[in-house]
């Protein structure tokens, strides 16, 4: 047959004529492209499962050594919510540690998490992990005190560290604390939200190293967030350095003292 | 052939529905205007509730889409259908109430969207009571053009007719299922359904919403319009065919496609992204059709300013159903989404497409309905470049913001920390990038006006022949005609038997709908439940009600995908099963602010009192609104226990006759946030709404976090 081109139909609507062109070749080859596309994409993802559905890549991305295990019921403390920090055996990784303990409170320890976690269980999942921890099964059926946070001690022990004193670090240090930490301490430090930097007192340690742990793990209790992450460990540096250069400035509009008064010079 | 009847096209109806479409254009791209400058000026909303950004947004995109595309639509839609099925309208009196009753849910929307009367839901913003309007008017629309092809004198019904009859169906349906809702008060309801399943259903609406409303009539007025305008015929009766079914067949299930990435079960959106891309070639094929019309035309098209627009129009729509497939697909998305490229994107579909589109149309009926020329060629000449570059400017600017704030958030350093942790850091960056934006949608609305003007003068030049008399033989019947089902292209026989033809139109556009939603209620692991995660505290629905009501939504999303860069900055993704209280699911389409799915208990309630209050003064360089009505308002607790109510018998768990002791609850926990905010230095009572809404706040994502989470021993 010879191919047809513009041949007019008898169809007239109002003075609008059709004609009857073949549809555009590469048209029809593109709408069979999508549609091929697209049997080809539901059965990799959703019947042959080779695809990684969001949370395998997810997972993978957190972890490049991750492995999907086969989910049988009997999946981590949050069933099919298994995040990548628990390994295949059900094991809480020192990675979720840390994560859950700045949800649940620092204090919290890895056996704790795993009697939260039977707190929270379904049946199979509670049954494997009793089966696993029975120790910690029998603790918290007697209670579950474990679960309670400790009382957080008022100050940490922490590595001794020195003070950077240099002209550019204090600028950047300067240069942080306007940018991230003003909101809460006030442009001269004087305190608003968060407390006072400028005076004698403080409530988790006055020197440099008690100020640079502050700054990493945050206060998240009191709404001082971790800036472990947001600013690295030279940052934070050079931000306590910053705020060590504060003391005794006297700013207008001072926040009332909080935490435990020291003596200056300091030891 | 029947004998020839005399009768009279309907013009006056036409023209109504000309004016509205002219005016609320000009009001929508003004409101536009205003909101586009407010994201980086937000002083401009001058401390007023009902100018603030978030609650004018859903007045710009509601005023754009029902109030000037929808009446567009019926003035292309009144004046076509007579013409093509060679009669009047059915009714006189359906067409007035039509039009009036449009025009009265328009400015019900224009006083209850500002003062924040709103369900939450994008683009169904509207609540109940205008939502019931919106339906009867509808219906009364849809009797009014389904008996007009009942009366006609023409046979067959044009394509076009058939894109009317699917728009007037699925809007229809989109509407009504998305709309269930449960009255608390006049002003104020509640969703039926919940977080994913509220989700699934707000953007199968959402995107149809696209699809029915501002695409398929659109072609249809296409299909009359071009060919009118350009004198050609059309260029393939079997393209029409094929892209007209494929286009309403796959429309239907691509909605998932918003929400890919989230707590949406995989399924949904893989569904969501196949079908996405299957829409390329039928929507090209609507293309296709309106630029290869013009063959033999294009001479004309360098000097017939209707025809230009026409023509940028339809590349608009080319350009933009190329583009949606391409977000649709995961890796793209996750760069894409909750940025600035899809406010690109869906303004290259409604500035392109339905804008321009509207303008040739205008152009090329007003001189018909007043038996006249254009006033000024010259003028809509200008108005075409100032249209096409304002569009450029606008969309040029939104493209790079998109892709800029989107690698910005994605971007790690070295030492694996994310390298922009603050995110006011990824907005600030796109300020230049708005202020052009503003630029081009002021010579959008510069072009617009000057439209009116020239519309106007050409008017006045003319007269209005409101009833234009026509002749046409009558119908016969197929037997009297000698035409059989056999006779012709099969799929005459169907243009002939709008009975037939509607009820497979309603077949093959509920199939995608029903296969998504159904199993989305009926197959529990869909929404596995997360055991800790509790109702809201009376206080603390208060409260959502109150961030629902600002539209907050309008520029922070509330559900964190399973990216790395998002669990770092906002914490562990979002789970289904985190949702199931939330009527209406607020997860946001645009991330102007960043996520507060896990908000509660990041900032202490002083931060959030004074950042209500002052943005920039806990958040310097901030370019949110400052909201401090919210401070100084008394919360209205008269609902509370309706509301209580209203959510028990959408199945939330609160004890039996809890509704009576809600009050007590909702001061105790208000008198504990007064007493936290007073420790702090600020004293305020806790009967206030800023009370409420810091409660909810501090509620969002801790439930998962367990042990401190209220509702929990």
């Amino acid at each position: 047959m010879a191919k047809k081109k513009d041949v007019l139909l008898d169809h007239d609507y109002d003075g609008i004529r059709e004609l009857d062109n073949e549809l555009p070749p590469w048209w029809v080859y593109l709408f069979w492209i999508t549609i091929i596309f697209s049997v080809v994409y539901m059965f990799h993802y959703h019947v042959f499962r080779t695809g990684d559905l969001q949370i395998a890549e997810y997972n993978k991305e957190i972890d490049p050594n991750w492995k999907p295990v086969e989910a049988d019921g009997t999946g981590g403390f949050l069933g099919i919510y298994r995040s990548p920090y628990t390994s295949p055996k059900g094991d809480v990784t020192p990675f979720i540690e840390e994560q859950f303990a700045s949800y649940v409170g620092p204090e919290l320890t890895s056996d704790g998490l795993i009697m939260e976690a039977m707190r929270r269980a379904d049946e199979p999942t509670l049954n494997k992990l009793k089966a696993d921890f029975p120790d910690l099964f029998k603790q918290l059926s007697a209670g579950g005190a474990a679960i309670v946070p400790k009382k957080a001690a008022a100050k940490e022990t922490v590595e001794p560290m020195e003070a950077l004193t240099d002209v550019a670090s204090i600028n950047k240090g300067k240069d942080i604390f306007t940018k991230n930490c003003v909101s809460c301490h006030g442009a001269q430090g004087q305190g608003g939200i968060g407390p006072n930097l400028t005076d004698d007192y403080w409530i988790h340690g006055a020197d440099m190293a008690h100020i640079a742990h502050t700054i990493t793990v945050g206060v998240p209790a009191k709404g001082m967030i971790t800036w472990r992450g947001v600013l690295s460990p030279e940052q934070i540096k050079q931000a306590a350095s910053y705020i060590l250069t504060l003391h005794g400035t006297n700013p207008p509009n001072p926040k009332a003292p909080q935490g435990e008064k020291h003596t200056y010079p300091l030891q | 052939m029947g004998k020839l009847e005399t009768f009279y096209y309907d013009n006056k109806i036409v023209r109504d529905f000309a004016i509205a479409t002219a005016v609320w254009g000009v009001v929508a791209m003004l409101v536009g205007l205003i909101v586009a400058i407010e994201i980086y000026w937000p002083a401009m909303s001058m401390d007023i509730s009902w100018l603030v950004f978030s609650r004018l947004r859903p007045l710009h995109t509601n005023a754009a889409i029902f109030a000037f595309v929808g009446n567009g639509i019926f003035m292309g839609v009144y004046y076509s259908l007579q013409r093509l099925l060679k009669t009047r309208m059915f009714s006189d009196l359906l067409s007035k109430i039509h039009f009036w009753g449009w025009q009265l849910i328009i400015l019900l929307a224009a006083i209850t969207l500002p003062l924040g009367i709103t369900v939450g839901k994008e683009y169904a913003e509207l609540e109940w009571p205008i939502d019931i309007l919106i339906t009867i008017i509808w219906v009364i629309f849809g009797i009014n053009m389904i008996g007009t092809i009942i009366k006609r004198r023409e046979k067959h019904m044009y394509v076009a007719i058939w894109f009317y009859i699917a728009t007037f169906f699925t809007v229809a349906i989109l509407h009504l299922g998305n709309s269930i809702e449960i009255p608390v008060s006049l002003l104020k309801s509640y969703p039926v359904y919940a977080g994913v399943q509220d989700a699934l259903v707000q953007w199968w609406y959402g995107h149809n919403a696209v699809a029915f409303f501002l695409t398929t009539p659109y072609l249809g007025l296409m299909y009359y319009f071009l060919p009118k305008a350009a004198d050609r015929p059309i260029y393939s009766y079997r393209l029409s065919i094929i892209h007209f079914w494929a286009l309403i067949f796959l429309y239907i299930w691509a909605g998932p496609h918003h929400l890919l990435y989230t707590a949406l079960p995989d399924w949904a959106q893989s569904l969501g992204t196949v079908f996405s891309v299957m829409l390329i070639a039928p929507s090209w094929g609507g293309m296709l059709n309106g630029l290869l019309t013009l063959r033999g035309a294009w001479d004309r098209v360098r000097e017939d300013p209707i025809l230009k627009f026409m023509v940028v129009a339809v590349t608009a729509y080319g350009m933009s159903t190329f583009e949606g497939p391409m977000l649709a697909i995961k890796n793209i998305n996750a760069l894409s989404h909750y940025t600035d490229w899809t406010v690109a994107h869906v303004h290259v579909g409604t500035l392109g497409w339905n804008g321009l589109l509207t303008f040739g149309i205008l152009y090329w009926l007003i001189p018909k309905l007043y038996n006249t020329k254009l006033y000024s060629v010259k003028g809509a000449n200008f108005h075409f470049w100032i249209a096409t570059l304002g569009m450029i400017f606008y969309v040029i600017p939104m493209y790079w913001a998109g892709v800029t704030q989107g690698l910005m958030w994605k971007q790690f350093t070295a030492e694996g920390f994310l390298k922009y942790p603050i995110f006011l850091e990824t907005v600030l960056q796109l300020i230049p990038m708005y202020w052009i934006r503003s630029l081009g949608g002021l010579m959008y609305l510069t072009g617009a006006c000057y439209m009116v003007y020239i519309l106007y003068k050409t008017a006045k030049s003319g007269s209005l022949t409101a009833n234009e008399k026509a002749e046409a033989p009558a119908l016969v019947s197929d037997a009297e005609e000698g035409l059989s089902a056999a006779s012709g292209h099969w799929h005459r026989w169907l243009e002939r038997r709008p009975t037939q033809f509607f009820i497979l139109a309603v077949v093959v556009v509920l199939v995608g709908g029903l296969v998504e939603i159904i199993p989305m209620y009926l197959i529990k692991s869909n929404v596995p439940t997360i055991s800790s995660v509790q109702p809201y505290t009376p206080l603390e629905l208060e409260g959502r009600d109150i961030y629902v009501r600002e539209g907050c939504y309008t520029c922070h999303s509330q559900m964190i995908r399973p990216f790395r860069n998002e669990t770092e900055r906002y914490g562990e993704y979002s789970k289904a099963g985190e949702f199931v209280y939330d009527h209406p699911f607020q997860w946001g389409s645009k991330r102007t602010g960043p996520d507060l799915h896990r908000v509660g208990g990041k900032y202490p309630d002083s931060w959030h009192y004074n950042h209500m209050l002052q943005p920039t003064s806990m958040s310097p360089g901030s370019i949110m609104p400052p909201f401090p009505w919210i401070i100084k308002d008394d919360l209205n607790d008269s609902h509370t226990a309706a509301k209580i109510r209203a959510m028990q018998a959408l199945g939330v768990p609160y004890p039996d006759g809890y509704d009576e002791v809600a009050l007590d609850d909702l001061k105790q926990q208000a008198n504990k946030i007064a007493m936290a905010l007073k420790t702090d230095g600020i004293e305020v009572e806790s009967g206030k709404e800023i009370i409420a809404l810091i409660a909810y706040l501090q509620r969002l994502g801790i439930d998962i976090k367990g042990a401190n989470a209220p509702g929990t021993n």
